[in-house]
């Protein structure tokens, strides 16, 4: 199992928005909310999957970045 | 409930994103610590030099839970290392007994045999080889009262100064910085100072991992205050670097060229403060190997040739980046700046020391509260225990010197030794502790709450050293075996943490007591109780019982500290207001305190924001005096330190620059958060972060195995491509057991601190 810390940042007022499209997603918890920035953690079998996770969520619209910070494998 | 592996990873990975943006996580129900125990004994954290306050809680003759205390100066906040403290207590290889060395296997010994061995073994050497064949190598993670114990036996009783401290590896460079700048240790300001700052220069410190509580403060004052501004000089794009508003990466060991630049922007576009500078400042340089005064014109002159485009040029780091450094600098309201071993490790440590305080004194950014240049300490007492009580082969207590005839006599007096007791010639320092028991010139070394067999650089010396048949190394230590502890002849089981009581001392001048809360397991004592016996039957296999009777009359810590308290009196560090009734109910107090009514003193050098003993050293002094260097008139000294590079900086053979460090989870030589199931899942292994410009360059993908050689060993570490350092430098870990980073590291030391330039190593890279 990997487990990955993600800095979500958004464009201004998106907040709302942005933590009902993260909703959907399996596997994440949101942790906190900072400065136009979130703070997710994914979870994932393999990292691919993560990779993945990443990609679906950078597609989201009002997303600017999405950047890991930690990597970990439980 | 516990928390389970899975929870605590997802905490961890979040905590450390939260770091990143300043975010503030709740600490999860399961770290906080349970009310059920059934007492609460006030302490300090073991790990980092911050020294965040903390309440142990004690079941059954156990320790059970650590909460952070509200009402110290960490308002109660703990880093995820420090909940789990109980766990170091527990671990499956806690030393219990004294064990000899039979061949290649360690046997069980009583107390009596071991002392009587180490006595015979010491006593021996001293009678055949002279004081100067035996050595101690202590740590800043020993109680105050252990290391003054130990200074004490060996300058004043045994008169050899044949003792050092592992401070020599992390903290020597800030203290000669700070007594050649200002003419004592110690920073003047405090962690108060964040709440007022208005610009942070943080250098050559990760404080996020480090550091994480203090780091912590800087984030929420930045978070309240959005006008604040962090500048971040690393060549790494670290966790701390991240909540920077202007990263400055450079090539390592090129900062003394941005901080002359920076110094070069100030003056020439008058930034700085003439009246402070009239007034506080003298100018100093070095002429025919003496320091002598210069004039301000002359320092002008010396720093015109480090514009900002010769300091790119050297440094890579953008000129625009440098002038846009020293105008925030100098601009704000109150810059505190902040650094630890990324200035410290270095062969040109104290200079780069030297430049950090030339710019708060040039711009009058010092002395109230939120200017103020600040040391990070690495190590839970390297203040207290070492630096100002003495533990370094050239300190006496409270800011003495073995060198200064004065001070020598003053110490000889209080101690009640005859006068030229105290050797003039100060000892070898650490490095050179291992390298003269290589030479077999010291035969006998002790090494207690240590683990130099891991942490020393270009180990692969010093290792064999440790191991040689024809010396011997006693080795006390809570576990057993450590990377020192198997290469030992003698490994004495020690008290850890809160199985004894002492008193650390942290980086704000805070002194602290630590309550015993359990017992040791087994036969583990504490190191106090083993020191002073070993003393009284030493000096009796040495024919000096009497003497012994009266140098080492002690029946606990509170004997001994009564001492401590009154060595300080009428020095730059008077804290003979700080009894114990008053440790043990006050949440730290900070020196000076020179009477029992005083609260102790955020800030010093200064009568506005009450240091008591401005007054007392310069009774004419206005406000700020810099009392501790009455040799230039109570003022401070800005120094023309040229640029000069690292001992080995990358080359067409070694291309690469090896710097290492710590990460969040851990500390040091993992010793104890290696034990702790929890943290050791999050964070396992040494891992090479390499960029992946580099990486592609190389044909390294994430996690394959890598070579890395530098002239000195080679060694196996999985790649971590990542955008962390800058391209033409990788970075790991140093507390890994399994893998000893310092097999590759430099033992390249500073003239003047003799502390190693462990951040700056060329090294090659392969694929395995």
């Amino acid at each position: 199992m990997k487990i990955a810390s993600l800095i979500v940042e958004f464009d201004e007022n998106r907040g709302e928005e942005i933590k009902q499209a993260l909703h959907p997603f399996k596997n994440l918890t949101i942790y906190g909310e900072k400065d136009n920035k979130i703070v997710v953690v994914i979870e994932s079998e393999e990292i691919k999957d993560l990779t993945q996770t990443i990609d679906q969520i950078s597609a989201i619209t009002f997303i600017k970045s999405v950047t890991p910070v930690y990597i970990s494998e439980l | 409930m516990k928390l389970t592996r899975r929870e605590l990873l997802k905490y961890s990975a979040a905590m450390a994103a939260a770091s990143a943006i300043g975010l503030d996580l709740p600490v999860p129900k399961d770290l906080v610590a349970k009310e059920t125990a059934e007492k609460w004994v006030k302490g300090v954290c073991r790990y980092c030099g911050a020294g965040c306050g903390v309440y142990v809680g004690v079941s059954k003759g156990k320790v059970v839970a650590v909460k952070g205390d509200k009402d110290n100066w960490n308002k109660g906040f703990l880093c995820v290392k420090g909940y789990y403290l109980p766990q170091i207590l527990y671990a499956e290889d806690r030393a219990k007994y004294p064990m000899l060395r039979k061949g290649d296997k360690f046997v069980r010994i009583s107390w009596n045999e071991a002392m009587d061995i180490m006595v015979s073994k010491f006593s021996q050497s001293i009678k055949n080889h002279g004081v100067d064949s035996v050595a101690f190598y202590g740590s800043g993670q020993a109680y105050i009262e252990e290391s003054y114990f130990m200074n004490k036996l060996f300058k004043g009783g045994l008169g050899t100064n044949n003792i050092d401290g592992n401070p020599r590896l992390c903290m020597a460079s800030a203290a000669v910085g700070y007594v050649t700048s200002y003419g004592k240790d110690e920073p003047m300001g405090c962690y108060d100072d964040i709440y007022h700052a208005d610009c942070f220069f943080i250098i050559g410190s990760n404080m996020a991992e480090a550091h994480p509580v203090i780091f912590n403060i800087l984030n929420e004052r930045k978070k309240k205050n959005p006008g604040v501004k962090v500048i971040v000089a690393d060549p790494r794009k670290t966790l701390t670097a991240r909540i920077a508003d202007l990263h400055m990466s450079f090539v390592p060991g090129t900062d003394l060229a941005i901080l002359n630049a920076m110094a070069h922007v100030i003056v020439k576009e008058n930034l700085y403060d003439r009246n402070f500078i009239n007034d506080h400042v003298v100018f100093k340089t070095i002429k025919d190997d003496k320091p002598a005064k210069v004039t301000f014109e002359d320092y002008v002159k010396f720093i015109e040739e480090y514009t900002p485009e010769m300091a790119e040029q050297v440094s890579s780091c953008p000129k625009d980046m440098i002038i846009q450094a020293a105008r925030l600098f100098a601009k704000s309201k109150a810059t505190m700046s902040l650094w630890c071993m990324g200035l410290n490790q270095r062969t040109r440590g104290v200079w780069v020391n030297n430049l950090v305080h030339n710019l708060h004194l040039l711009t009058g950014q010092i002395c109230r509260p939120g200017a103020t240049p600040f040391s990070l300490t690495g190590q839970p007492n390297a203040c207290g225990g070492i630096r100002d009580a003495g533990l370094l082969s050239h300190l006496l207590p409270y800011g003495r010197l073995v060198v200064n005839e004065k001070d020598r006599e003053e110490m000889e007096k209080f101690w009640g030794v005859p006068k030229g007791r105290i050797n003039p010639k100060p000892g070898p320092t650490a490095v050179d502790i291992f390298r003269k028991f290589n030479a077999g010139e010291i035969k006998c070394l002790w090494v207690a709450c240590t683990n130099p067999g891991q942490s020393l650089p270009n180990l692969e010396v010093y290792r064999k050293a440790m191991a040689k048949d024809d010396t011997f190394l006693v080795v006390s230590e809570a576990y057993h075996p450590t990377r020192t502890s198997e290469l030992a002849d003698l490994v004495l089981p020690s008290a850890l943490w809160v199985e004894k009581d002492g008193t650390y001392g942290q980086s704000e001048r805070r002194y602290q007591y630590l309550e015993k809360a359990v017992n040791p397991p087994a036969e583990a004592r504490p190191d106090f109780e083993v020191f002073v016996e070993f003393a009284k039957k030493l000096f009796k296999a040495l024919g000096r019982e009497e003497e012994a009777k009266k140098l080492f009359n002690y029946k606990n810590t509170e004997d001994i500290w009564k001492e401590i308290m009154e060595a300080s009196r009428n020095t730059a560090y008077d804290f003979t207001g700080m009894t114990r009734e008053r440790l043990k109910k006050e949440h730290g107090i900070q020196w000076p305190c020179p009477d029992i009514n005083h609260p102790g003193t955020q800030r010093r050098y200064t009568v506005k924001y009450g240091d008591p003993l401005v007054k007392k050293f310069d009774p004419n002094a206005k406000d700020i005096s810099f009392y501790g260097n009455k040799a230039d008139g109570n003022k401070a000294v800005i120094w023309l330190r040229p640029y000069k590079g690292p001992a080995e900086p990358a080359d067409k053979d070694y291309p690469f620059i090896l710097t290492t460090g710590r990460q969040l989870e851990h500390w040091h030589t993992g010793t104890m958060t290696l034990k702790v199931a929890e943290l050791k899942r999050a964070a396992f292994k040494a891992q090479l972060e390499i960029s992946p410009r580099d990486a592609a360059k190389l044909g390294i993908k994430n996690k394959d195995l890598v070579k890395v050689t530098s002239r000195r060993g080679s060694i196996i570490l999985e790649a971590k491509v990542v955008d962390v350092p800058r391209d033409g430098v990788v970075y790991t870990n140093f507390h890994y057991p399994d893998k000893l980073i310092n097999m590759l590291t430099n033992d390249a030391y500073d003239a003047l601190s003799k502390q190693p330039e462990y951040k700056i190593s060329a090294v090659k890279i392969e694929k395995a």
